[in-house]
This record gives structure tokens, sequence and C-alpha cells, in this order.
């Protein structure tokens, strides 16, 4: 059995195609306050309730979850079915954020591939260029955003053997 | 529920060695600024935000599979990477002074360098436009280009963001930016 997944090399991606991403996520508020904290970043509407119900003569009823955990999460959504066979990542594009995630929303993604090429530097990748889509349990959309990544082609899977590559280069392209 | 506002009260509370924060009139387009602490990427950090945030691929979870590819390790995830250059900077660009800012978007994120547990990165900010808002007075959209830099001095990782951030005035009329 392969470690990654037979349906999603680069030959098996067309422009259009579109994704319902099957697993969905709730989101806590533990985990918000550590990926917050863990990613050094200081902003106490993330962490500190008691600040929040405060902030703004009281508008705000929770926390607000760290727009870059969302976006994390909501990547993270899209990536069996989009990055499982990813070789490098080249970049993100177009990050918007719609509405405001609060501990014990549940997020899910939808996918749509815009763009397939294949990479002047890797003969064994091509491009895949997809927008995802973060939605909520009220199915409001939350996050929309776009990718660039580098997936294997079947065509060259098994030409790599464990542990048999150099260790010293860096596989991901120059940009 | 009552809360008790006056423990906010930012003058008597917080200490004047700690930063707060700039507002939207601190934010001249050209302006640097160069955030704190720096951080050390560790492989722990690295296997749990790919656990947590469900990165799928093994190459973020079998280092076997990922030297397989011509990695010399699991490679930190460009995700953590950008959130931690963008955490260290949020002390600077989006606490506001405790009025606080809020998150609109990213543009241009680029994967420049892969980055390796072990790896020291430091984020400094470059602003790059601003305009206020004129349906929401007192507030305007400042974009800002975050680099992140490896302890040899690789930049590793740019990205373009923008937050709603406040003004110290809500009259403030600024003639550098474009008006919306």
């Amino acid at each position: 059995m392969s470690l990654t997944g037979d349906h999603n090399y680069f030959e098996d991606f067309h422009v259009g195609q579109l994704f319902r991403h099957r697993r969905g996520r709730t989101i806590t508020a533990h985990g918000n306050t550590y990926f917050t904290l863990t990613t050094m970043n200081t902003g106490a509407a993330h962490f500190n309730k008691h600040m929040m119900l405060t902030y703004l003569g009281g508008r705000f009823p929770e926390r607000r979850v760290n727009g870059g955990y969302t976006i994390s999460l909501v990547v993270g959504l899209t990536s069996q079915d989009i990055a499982e066979n990813t070789v490098a990542e080249i970049g993100f594009s177009k990050i918007r954020s719609h509405r405001a995630v609060h501990p014990e929303d549940t997020l899910y993604a939808r996918s749509e591939i815009l763009g397939l090429e294949d990479s002047p530097e890797r003969p064994d990748a091509g491009t895949v260029h997809y927008r995802f889509e973060g939605y909520n349990q009220n199915d409001e959309q939350v996050l929309e955003g776009e990718r660039i990544i580098l997936v294997k082609k079947r065509a060259y899977c098994g030409a790599v053997e464990f542990g048999t590559a150099e260790s010293s280069s860096d596989p991901a392209p120059k940009t | 529920m009552i809360l008790n506002t006056k423990y906010f009260d930012l003058e008597e509370t917080v200490g004047k060695s700690i930063s707060n924060g700039y507002l939207f009139e601190d934010f001249e387009p050209g302006r640097v600024f160069r955030h704190h602490w720096g951080r050390t990427l560790l492989a722990s950090d690295n296997m749990i935000f790919c656990s947590d945030t469900m990165q799928y691929n093994p190459l973020y979870f079998n280092v076997e599979y990922a030297r397989s590819l011509g990695y010399r390790d699991i490679p930190i995830h460009p995700l953590f990477v950008m959130n931690v250059a963008g955490g260290m900077s949020v002390e600077d660009m989006s606490e506001g002074q405790g009025k606080g800012g809020i998150f609109l978007g990213v543009d241009n994120v680029r994967i420049i360098k892969t980055s390796y547990p072990g790896d020291t990165i430091t984020s400094s900010s470059e602003i790059l436009e601003r305009y206020l808002k004129t349906d929401q007075p007192g507030w305007g959209v400042v974009t800002w280009r975050t680099r992140a830099v490896n302890q040899r001095g690789e930049t590793v990782i740019e990205f373009d963001k923008s937050n709603l951030v406040a003004c110290e005035d809500a009259s403030t009329e600024v003639k550098t930016g474009v008006q919306s």
C-alpha cells in the first residue's frame, strides 16, 4: 500500500473540478488560544474572553478565532483531497476573511481547481492552483483564498525509493 | 453581564515599557517596523501544527517520506512560518493601543525558502498603502508587507496583510493614501 492516495496525482485534476471536502472541524477555545500563543500572536481578542466581552462596549459575544488559524484549518480541510501528494509549496493569494469565527463554530471547506501547469524545473510534478472556501455550520462563508502547490505526477511515482535521496538540497523551486 | 471596564484603562494599567501598538495615523506608507523576539521553529511545533490543522500530507509527518522527496528533514509547514512571522508582528501592527485591529485578508504569500526544525526567524513589516473607511468613521484599512528572515539572513516568506485599523482621531484625513 502506498503512503498517499492514488486519486490525487497531478494527472487526476482538471480545471473547474469542484470539491466538497468530507471532513469538518469544530474549533475549540483551547485550540484557538494554543495556536495564537504558540505563534507568538499577542492579540488579546483571541485569548482573553473577559477583555473581549468588554471591547467596543460589549458588542462581541466571544473571543474571535485567530484569522491565521482559520486559514490553516480551511487549508487543512482541503489537504487530503488536493494536497496529499504535494512535493513543494509555492504560495497563497487573495485570502479574504468574510465573517468572524468563534470557538465552537464548525468549519467545512470547498475547493475549485483554477489552473494546472507543468513545472519547468520539476518534470516529476506540476503546479496545481486552486481556490478554497471555508464555511461555518450555518453554511455562511467565512473565508476564501487561493493556493498554489507542486503535485507529483503519477507517471513518475515510484521513481524515488525511501532513503535514497541526497539530503542536502532544497527541492522547493526557486522563485 | 457587567464587567469592570476600568481594569482596562490603559493609562492606569499598562506599563510604559510595553509597546501597545500603533494607530492608523502612524502607518505612513514606506515606514518599516522591526518586530520583537524572533522564534526558533521546532520539530514539535511543526508536528503539532500539522496535526492540529489536519495538513494531511506525509511530507509533514514522516521524515523518511520527506527524505524520499529530497528534503533533509521534515520541512516546517509554510502556514506555520507565516503565522509565526505574523504573530510576532501583532504587537506593532494589530493591537492598536487597545482599540484592536480586525484581520481582513492576505495577498501575495510567497514561500521563498524551505524552513527546517532549528531555524530561527525574525520578521519585519513595511507599510504599502492605507485608506480611510468612509462608511466606518474612525477606522481605516492598512496593508503592509511582512517578511520573515532566517538566522542566515535569507528571506523565507513574504506576504501582504490587510487589517482594519483604528484611528487616533475619528476626524483624521489622510492625504497620502487612496481614499475610498
